[in-house]
């Protein structure tokens, strides 16, 4: 394993499956709550949590809908060029007998490529209205490199006539 | 333009929240997923046995120059109704915001909650 080049940014959990453990139930709804519409339907979902990914001109930006996390229950990892999340949503254990339950809920972990270099150790994430805001700033090497132009092309070709 | 058609009519997509139901000794809650909305822009009404929430999702603004990598949230604005039995004392129902959330109590009525019934010794 490549531990030691990991970032840990924020806490994470120290063994983490690369699952979903999301349970879907379909429990049969009582007549208080009868015309629902389309909640009966058993749905796996695959697509939790839902994130997007911006690039602007000064950070990478991850945006990520977490309703009823706590920043100590989100993990963001920086491993060169890749950034990888774990969450943890436990929802509502003590709030009677469950009716109907299609919240997502359990440990998950999401990884997403990066488009380049960010410095890990300036990160900031904070949690507003159940949206998870991640800004990793690019990092200042990888920002404008000017590459420098030399007279004689290294190619394949070329290494193949000198050989 | 196409693509600023593709944007506008992506702003106005109702999207069914997720939710779950729970049951107590007193009152029945929904817990609703609404990540993006703010507190103070949910509405939650109750008429002729129905309550409806809406909540628009706060758009993100992001400087020039930007572009997405990957999009999944997709804006837009919830929208639920739930038929609500004559069991629930409608005039005490309650909602609550917190961390993307919205927690709606509705309390039974008298008639709805569990009684115990005290059993007499009868005459012998």
């Amino acid at each position: 394993m490549v531990q030691s080049n990991t970032n840990r940014l924020f806490p994470a959990f120290d063994h983490f499956q690369n699952s979903f453990a999301t349970v879907f139930g379909a429990s049969p709804l009582r007549e208080v709550f009868d015309a629902l519409g389309s909640v009966g339907e058993a749905i796996q979902r695959v697509d939790w949590p839902r994130a997007d990914l911006i690039e602007t001109p000064d950070a990478v930006w991850l945006e990520v809908d977490l309703p009823g996390v706590a920043l100590a229950d989100v993990g963001v990892e920086v491993e060169r060029e890749e950034l990888r999340l774990t969450v943890e949503r436990r929802v509502d254990e003590d709030a009677g007998k469950a009716l109907h339950r299609e919240r997502p809920r359990g440990k998950v972990t999401r990884a997403f490529a990066l488009p380049c270099v960010v410095d890990a150790s300036s990160a900031s994430a904070d949690l507003e209205n159940g949206v998870l805001h991640v800004r990793l700033p690019k990092s200042k090497q990888s920002a404008a490199r000017s590459i420098p132009v030399r007279g004689k092309v290294e190619s394949p070709a070329n290494e193949t006539t000198q050989a | 333009m196409e693509s600023t058609q593709a944007v506008q009519r992506e702003a106005v997509r109702t999207i069914r929240p997720r939710l779950d139901l729970w049951e107590s000794e007193r009152a029945w809650q929904a817990h609703v997923d609404l990540p993006g909305a703010a507190s103070s822009r949910i509405e939650v009404a109750f008429d002729k046995g129905e309550l409806r929430v809406r909540a628009p999702i706060e758009p993100l603004e992001l400087p020039a120059g930007s572009r997405w990598l990957a999009r999944e949230r997709r804006p837009g604005r919830y929208e639920l109704h739930l038929t609500v039995a004559p069991l629930v004392d409608a005039s005490r129902i309650e909602a609550d915001h917190k961390d993307g959330v919205l927690t709606l109590t509705l309390p039974k009525l008298a008639a709805a909650q569990a009684q115990r019934i005290a059993v007499r010794s009868g005459p012998s």
